[in-house]
């Protein structure tokens, strides 16, 4: 996957837990530019992300990330 | 082995557009409430779960009869919101619109303790306890001294919650048994060893289904489902020292789908009636081809001991309390004569509340198995082998439960069990002798005539009909076929191998065998047709027209007789002779040619005779996709 796919992926799975048909991310986007992109909420990403992409992340990969750009590097790594 | 079971695979898939069906309902939606039960028809994913879910809250203050009310504290000990999303699909599952309201985590003793909490002002129907062995301080193993009492500790623990939810808040606490982690100390030694995980946690499971009886609390056996599961893949540690999540979420679905049953169970939509199919479903073969001697069932062979166990299923269903009927296509004494004749039969007759055993579509059938029984279709399940009628009977009657079963029947009774219509929360002397209650007398129940429209379910199949003349490819089965057809075959005629072949040369015979396939797969040969041709050439007489019982009403037969018009007219016979010559078992065809618009011109005791004039056919619309 590119990483304007990852990128796609991401926004999708992000956009149905939110229920935010219109959501747009950037690779610079944290988690407090996005309303109600909460911890309950992150963590339903993840593991919508391990779903669907068949991966998992390790516990000590998570804490480190800062932008939705360092996720992207994270699955890179691991895809 | 069979499939796992957190993928709830006695559900269909769903289909492609269901988040945009999900988001589609809404409270200005004519039949919300059957849109509803439609989408929670199917095998749904944690993340398809949660878009029904919202639709379902979305329209909750909306009048969603017949669905049942229940609204559901959730006290939980770990991150438990991933899991409430699940919910209310899975309750809607068994009929049941739930309203969640859940505590924050890890507030179990305060909510229950504090009268004026949230989740005790709520006047909740019933508040899940879902705690776990980590909660309950069972999570590492005792060696010394006070086992015995961490094990009465854990218990006193839940008596409190369940003892403060009913006196400040009227609830009932629904219980959970605890899972066991997979890990031991010392290996098989752990059983013996009284404070280890294993044994703790068993003592206290003992204790929780003994409190649950003591204080009327519901119970929710989720050792069971994770010992199902295996607990290898129940835990997850990443996910728990991560986020805090109970159990792997590869069982969220499943989790939530056990919950709802239980709900449902309590709102009395438990199931109350199984429906079964015979051929193929109850024994193995087709009784008006095969014969008492050739059905397949009993011990001695893998086959027959497979369709014993359905029934043996379907008798300790019976006993307890679960009525039964019978929905076949079949003539009514060919489809009995098993149940009276066959020494390996385990049903009986008089096992049975309604025997339908008849050639109209099962839909009508059922809705006349529930309407003599007086119970709603929505008490109905209908095991059936067939996947083009299980099909049919979900686009028609959407509120009988029809679980998928696989090829192989030895998973029969898996598939049926697991799929958990019949879940109790009591069960008492009467329960047991209410399948009694009801004349078991294998009753004829009137089947009315309904209009309803099945071209959508028909061309939803996608079938594919294939003719070609008889060749060497063939020969084996339409040999098979001729010898074997009693049912569906007009003049029963019966030809050695070495006939058929004589005809794939001959001038004068004209030959088809027909195939059809359709989305669930390829059915194979399923027709033959032999047209002698006579008088001046230009006359055919059809001296054999036979078809698998299995293809009934998806006008194969409408087919096949255009397609025998079209070879008819580019080699210019001008007629049609059909015959039907009644044998012991080919009643159900004796209007197969005046249905097809054929002229009856001649009728003795040895049979009758029909014709059709070439031009006058006109080819219907027919549910075919080209090949």
């Amino acid at each position: 996957m590119t990483r304007s796919e990852i990128l796609q992926k991401i926004t999708e799975i992000l956009s149905d837990v939110l229920d935010e048909p219109d959501l747009k991310l950037t690779e610079a986007s944290v988690s407090d530019d996005v309303p109600d992109w909460d911890s309950i909420n992150h963590v339903k990403l993840i593991i919508g992300l391990e779903n669907d992409l068949k991966i998992r992340f390790e516990p000590e990969e998570i804490t480190g990330l800062a932008t939705v750009g360092d996720l992207i590097d994270l699955i890179q790594k691991k895809l | 082995m069979p499939a796992s079971i957190t993928t709830l695979p006695w559900l269909p898939a769903p289909p492609e557009d269901f988040a945009s069906r999900c988001r589609a309902l809404t409270a200005q939606s004519a039949n919300r409430a059957a849109g509803i039960a439609f989408l929670a028809g199917f095998g749904l994913s944690a993340q398809q779960s949660l878009s029904l879910s919202r639709a379902i809250k979305r329209v909750q203050g909306e009048d969603l009869a017949p669905f049942a009310r229940f609204r559901l504290g959730v006290l939980a000990s770990a991150t438990f919101d991933l899991v409430i999303d699940c919910i209310p699909a899975a309750a809607a599952r068994h009929g049941v619109v739930a309203e969640l309201l859940s505590a924050p985590y890890d507030q179990v003793m305060q909510q229950a303790l504090d009268a004026e909490s949230e989740i005790n002002q709520a006047r909740l129907d019933a508040v899940l306890v879902a705690v776990d062995h980590r909660w309950l301080k069972l999570d590492r193993a005792l060696l010394g001294g006070s086992r015995d009492e961490r094990v009465a500790d854990a218990l006193e623990r839940l008596g409190t919650v369940v003892d403060s939810l009913r006196q400040h808040g009227d609830s009932t606490a629904i219980l959970q048994t605890v899972a066991a982690p997979p890990q031991s100390l010392f290996g098989s030694y752990d059983r013996r060893m009284r404070g280890s995980m294993r044994a703790m946690i068993d003592d206290l499971n003992r204790g929780i289904v003994a409190l649950a009886e003591e204080t009327g609390s519901y119970l929710f056996d989720v050792a069971a489902l994770a010992e199902r599961i295996g607990t290898d893949l129940w835990f997850d540690p990443a996910h728990w020292v991560s986020y805090k999540l109970p159990f792997s979420a590869e069982c969220f679905p499943v989790y939530a789908e056990m919950l709802g049953r239980l709900l449902g169970a309590i709102r009395g939509k438990a199931r109350k009636c199984l429906v079964l199919d015979l051929d193929n479903t109850v024994w193995g073969g087709v009784i008006g081809d095969d014969g008492l001697e050739g059905i397949k069932l009993g011990e001695g062979s893998a086959r027959g001991e497979s369709f014993l166990s359905v029934q043996h299923c379907a008798l300790a269903l019976r006993e307890r309390g679960i009525m039964l009927a019978v929905c076949s296509k079949n003539n009514d004494d060919v489809a009995r004569r098993p149940f009276r004749d066959h020494t390996e039969m385990v049903l009986k007759e008089n096992h049975i509340a309604v025997f339908q055993a008849n050639w109209t579509d099962k839909p009508a059938n059922l809705e006349a198995i529930a309407r003599t029984l007086n119970i709603g279709l929505d008490a109905l399940v209908m095991l059936d082998d067939n996947p083009a009628e299980r099909a049919q009977i979900r686009a028609a009657l959407p509120m009988v439960a029809v679980p998928e079963l696989p090829n192989d029947p030895s998973q029969y009774t898996w598939y049926l069990m697991t799929a958990g219509y019949f879940e109790a929360v009591s069960y008492s002397a009467e329960d047991s002798a209410r399948a009694d209650s009801y004349a078991s007398d294998a009753q004829r129940a009137e089947v009315r005539a309904t209009s309803r429209d099945l071209g959508d379910y028909l061309a939803s199949l996608e079938m594919m009909i294939r003719f070609q003349p008889f060749d060497g490819n063939g020969r084996g089965r339409i040999t098979q076929l001729i010898n074997k057809t009693n049912q569906f075959n007009l003049t029963t005629k019966r030809y050695k191998e070495a006939d058929v072949a004589a005809m794939e040369q001959s001038d004068s015979v004209f030959t088809l065998q027909v195939r059809l396939e359709d989305k669930f797969g390829d059915l194979g040969m399923i027709g033959v047709v032999i047209c002698r041709s006579i008088g001046d050439g230009d006359v055919w007489d059809i001296d054999t027209w036979l078809m698998s019982c299995r293809v009934l009403g998806r006008h194969v037969e409408e087919a096949m007789l255009a397609k025998v018009v079209t070879e008819a007219k580019a080699r210019n016979i001008r007629r049609l002779i059909g015959r039907y010559i009644p044998t012991a078992k080919n009643a159900m065809v004796s209007e197969h040619y005046a249905k097809l618009g054929f002229a009856l011109v001649e009728e003795s005791e040895a049979g009758r005779r029909f014709e059709l004039a070439v031009d006058d056919f006109v080819e219907p619309h027919l549910p075919f996709k080209a090949c």
